[in-house]
């Protein structure tokens, strides 16, 4: 009995010890060297939206420093992670090429935006490897604005409509019926 | 006339060209259509002879035809299979002479749509559409405004129906499915066209219709005020998926195993009630209904009933969810980053954890049901003097942490959670809950025979009882 | 050889089924799924759901326990009484011996199991209350299985234990490490690792605690994989079909068979000295 316990602890040592070495390897060796994650059409969802993530151009996806991926079904949730959360945990940050599909670093990628550009959130964003690539998409859509990462910064990432800013403000002529629904609500409510 | 129309069915082109003011003619038309009822039996046996002899019309015959037609005008299509990719620009009324039993195949199927309805006032109904190989392009497209399509049956292996700035328009009684040819089954869901689109369309009614095996089964963009009432919609990825829309009327409708029932995404003015969702369960980010960036919503008298999340609210405001019944599911409600919404009087029950919330303190929980909740009711006001208050360790744990979701609901879990008891006051909390539900209906509960459970069991104890005669008898 | 065995298991039946433990235990575990019968008061259940999740858990708490000391005092009162001893004399191979008395302790315990099982189908039958049969065997099939696992795990602390003061006090750290502090220790352990490490961790662990590898088999058989999260989609994809079924089987018999295997080793080795 008594050479069980002593083996036994021995043995829960050299496993603590183990680990510790392992962390530390990790956390050593990992540091650098940050890569995308594939998609799973099956699995992943949006962090920030729900939305489950389809294998396309518009995913982007976050390595935060611990080696954890964070995807994303479109450029602009991205966006609004980071916004929420800072950069202090962000390894690398990872866009696709709209023509190859092609993880490129976020940093190094070249932005196209204009409204009429769809994208799942509607944020109107598409990236390109090439500078020439991107000229040649807007050339071809007959609209859109270049920009690179850095002037990224300053882009106001307003989506196609913005829920928020709707309803007096909004003069179509949606207007008169939505206000006929709402008295009709109100009316169902009180009802009940 | 009438004569020439119905029994020389391969000479198609003699469609009716009555006016309104055509009196004679109308009535004419009507003793038609009695006539076709009566005579269903004749017509599905010239049908079959029909379908033969007209394989091989081209599109160019039944494009002509409605190009020939004055505004205004009905064309009836006798039945047969026909080549297709039509436009309809002009007013008219396109249905089949025999509910059913006309078939346009799609000819380009990677450059056109089979049908594109491009002028306003169009209707079509009847008729089957069969667009078989995959391509981006929708099997009917929809441009114009106050379009009615009703009896329709789309075997699409693209997009269903898409409206682009259609509005005003009437999707009744429709069935839309992907296409069941081996090929087209073989496309992942996530490759797949949706069943009805809507971009920036609006005010349209879709009633009654049938979508299964599709992308989503309704989507809107961009529109706003549409009515979707007793739709079905199964086997897809979302039933209904809402995103920048607002004042949407969602009632009445059915999801069952589809990833998610309704994903209801940055709109406003929703009114989403009546319906049910059931077993959306399959997909390890299934939900019944989800609720994201919503404002202004009332969400009332649905079931939500064996799916993976009930209910999933999310960074919304401002909206009511009243009386719903939510059953059996995984995870009952789960909240997140949710506030100023009055959540009341629902009913949460066999669900195998009921809540989870993170950051959603700041809304109105109160007389709802929690059915694992033993609240005490000391003035026998039907309500409990404590409160049922959501302990928020394991969601943050998983937000944190994903791949400890597998510790979900494990004894272990359960006794660690009762350890965590920091911070109370920042928990989402029901202050009034009910000691009993308020919809006293268990329509959730399955209710069916027990019997052969109870046999196996019978069984059992015989087993067990002559086991132990046996040991007790060789003593 | 299969003969000493096969004596061996009917003399543990027989004393098991003397033991007043046993009764004791049978009783408790009978009641205790009449009880479970009476939570249930939304009436037929099918699939993964409260009534079905709360069974899992109860049982997780209760049938281990049973199953541990049962095992463990079974082997240790051998030692005790001497009987061991006078076994040990006779040209009785040891292995005969380990085989002879899991199979005897199966059998108690599956009695103890099925009454349980037979009393509250029976009785869910007769007051509406009962569950759909394929729920009702898998629950049936998780509670064999998890007894079976833990009798050999009991093999090991009898083996180990000198007395039953002793086999009791291991038994009942072995399950509180198992049931009660497995999600804990692992939480603290692995929340200091890098991300990617924690769910192979996970994975490898649930190996080798027989109530997590049950657990996690029944829920995902119950049709709730959905819950455990996207890391372990591959898995329960596997699991849900029938391969799932073989590997768990395997993974019991892989269990079963290093536990006695080892237990034997034990014995022999004690034997020799």
């Amino acid at each position: 009995m008594m050479k069980w316990t002593r083996s036994s602890k021995s043995y829960r040592v050299s496993l603590t010890a183990l680990c510790i070495l392992a962390v530390w390897l990790m956390t050593a060796c990992g540091s650098k060297d940050y890569k995308p994650q594939a998609i799973n059409e099956e699995t992943d969802r949006c962090v920030i939206c729900n939305m489950a993530i389809k294998d396309d151009v518009f995913a982007t996806q976050i390595i935060t420093t611990d080696g954890q991926s964070l995807k994303f079904d479109d450029i602009g949730c991205m966006n609004e992670w980071i916004t929420q959360n800072g950069t202090d945990t962000v390894g690398a940050t990872f866009v696709r090429d709209y023509n190859s599909s092609q993880w490129l670093k976020y940093e190094k990628a070249y932005y196209v935006y204009d409204a009429s550009i769809k994208t799942p959130m509607a944020y109107g964003l598409v990236s390109f490897e090439q500078k020439t690539e991107a000229e040649a998409f807007m050339k071809e859509q007959g609209a859109g604005k270049l920009m690179t990462a850095e002037q990224l910064e300053d882009h106001s990432w307003e989506v196609n409509r913005d829920m928020m800013d709707m309803g007096s403000h909004d003069h179509s002529h949606t207007e008169e019926t939505a206000d006929a629904e709402e008295t009709h609500k109100e009316e169902e409510h009180h009802g009940k | 006339m009438s004569d020439g129309l119905w029994h020389s069915s391969s000479s198609w082109c003699r469609c009716d060209m009555l006016t309104r003011r055509r009196n004679k003619t109308a009535i004419l038309c009507f003793t038609m259509v009695a006539a076709v009822l009566i005579g269903q039996a004749i017509i599905s046996v010239s049908t079959a002879e029909a379908e033969l002899a007209n394989t091989t019309s081209s599109t160019g015959e039944l494009q002509a035809l409605i190009d020939q037609a004055h505004p205004g005008e009905r064309i009836r299509v006798p039945s047969g299979v026909y080549e297709g990719s039509l436009i309809l620009s002009k007013k008219i009324t396109l249905e089949a002479e025999t509910e059913g039993s006309v078939s346009i195949v799609n000819a380009n199927p990677n450059t056109r749509s089979v049908i594109h309805i491009a002028a306003d006032d169009v209707k079509i109904s009847g008729i089957q559409i069969i667009n078989e190989s995959p391509s981006k392009i929708p099997a009917l497209l929809i441009t114009g405004d106050r379009t009615v399509v009703e009896n329709m049956n789309i075997q699409t292996a693209s997009q269903g129906i898409v409206l682009e700035d259609a509005n005003d328009g009437q999707f009744r009684s429709n069935i839309i499915q992907w296409s069941d040819s081996a090929a087209d089954r073989a496309v992942k869901l996530f490759d797949k066209g949706n069943g009805i689109d809507l971009y920036n369309s609006h005010r349209n009614i879709i009633r009654d219709n049938t979508i299964q095996r599709v992308h989503d089964g309704i989507y809107m963009e961009n529109s706003d005020d549409n009515r979707l009432t007793f739709n079905v919609i199964e086997h897809s990825r979302y039933g209904i998926h809402s995103m920048y829309s607002k004042g949407a009327v969602i009632q009445n409708n059915q999801g069952n195993f589809n990833y998610t029932g309704a994903m209801i995404m940055a709109s406003r003015e929703v009114e989403l009630t009546g319906n049910v969702f059931r077993k959306q369960s399959e997909n390890v980010n299934s939900q019944g209904i989800l609720i994201f960036q919503v404002q202004d919503s009332l969400f009332k008298d649905n079931k939500v009933i064996g799916n993976r999340v009930g209910l999933y609210l999310e960074q919304s405001e401002n909206n009511r969810m009243e009386n719903n019944e939510i059953a059996n599911n995984f995870i009952g409600i789960q909240l997140l980053g949710a506030r100023d919404n009055l959540i009341t009087g629902n009913t949460l029950s066999g669900n195998v954890t009921e809540t989870l919330a993170q950051d959603s303190a700041n809304n109105s929980l109160d007389r709802n049901y929690w059915d694992s909740f033993q609240g005490i009711d000391t003035d026998g006001d039907g309500i409990s003097n404590i409160a049922y208050a959501i302990n928020p360790f394991f969601q943050g744990l998983i937000k944190e942490r994903p791949a400890f979701q597998l510790f979900f609901q494990s004894p272990s879990m359960v006794f660690l959670e009762g350890l965590y008891q920091a911070d109370q006051n920042t928990w989402t909390s029901d202050e009034e809950p009910l000691m009993v539900p308020l919809t006293s209906d268990q329509t959730s509960g399955q209710k069916a025979s027990s019997t052969a459970s109870g046999l196996i069991g019978a069984a059992l104890l015989i087993l067990t009882l002559s086991i132990l005669q046996w040991a007790r008898r060789r003593e | 050889m299969v003969n000493d065995a096969v004596h061996i298991a009917v003399r543990e039946m027989k004393m098991g089924f003397r033991n007043p433990w046993s009764y004791s235990f049978m009783g408790l575990f009978g009641l205790f799924m009449l009880c479970l019968l009476l939570i249930n008061n939304g009436g037929y259940v099918e699939g993964y759901s409260s009534i079905t999740g709360t069974m899992l858990n109860l049982i997780l708490y209760l049938l281990p326990l049973m199953t541990l000391m049962l095992g463990a005092f079974s082997l240790t009162g051998d030692k005790e009484d001497g009987s061991w001893e006078l076994l040990s004399s006779y040209p009785l191979r040891t292995l005969s011996f380990i085989l002879g008395k899991f199979a005897g302790l199966a059998v108690v315990l599956f009695v103890l199991v099925s009454f349980g099982f037979g009393l509250s189908a029976v009785m869910g039958w007769i007051t509406g209350r009962g569950l759909d049969a394929h729920t009702y065997i898998l629950l049936y099939g998780y509670s064999i299985s998890l007894a079976l696992m833990f009798l050999a795990v009991s093999f090991l602390i009898g083996t180990v234990a000198v007395n039953r003061w002793q086999a009791l006090t291991v038994a009942v750290a072995v399950w509180f490490f198992a049931i009660i502090a497995w999600s804990p220790l692992l939480i603290a352990v692995l929340g200091m690792m890098p991300y990617g490490w924690i769910k192979p961790s996970i994975s490898v662990f649930t190996l080798f605690n027989p109530a997590e590898l049950s657990r996690i088999f029944a829920v995902v058989k119950l049709g709730g994989g959905s819950v455990l999260g996207p890391q372990y989609y591959d898995w329960v994809r596997w699991i849900r079909q029938p391969m799932g079924s073989a590997g768990y089987i395997i993974a019991i018999l892989v269990w079963v068979g290093a536990s006695t295997g080892l237990t034997h080793w034990l014995w022999e080795r004690g034997r020799a000295r």
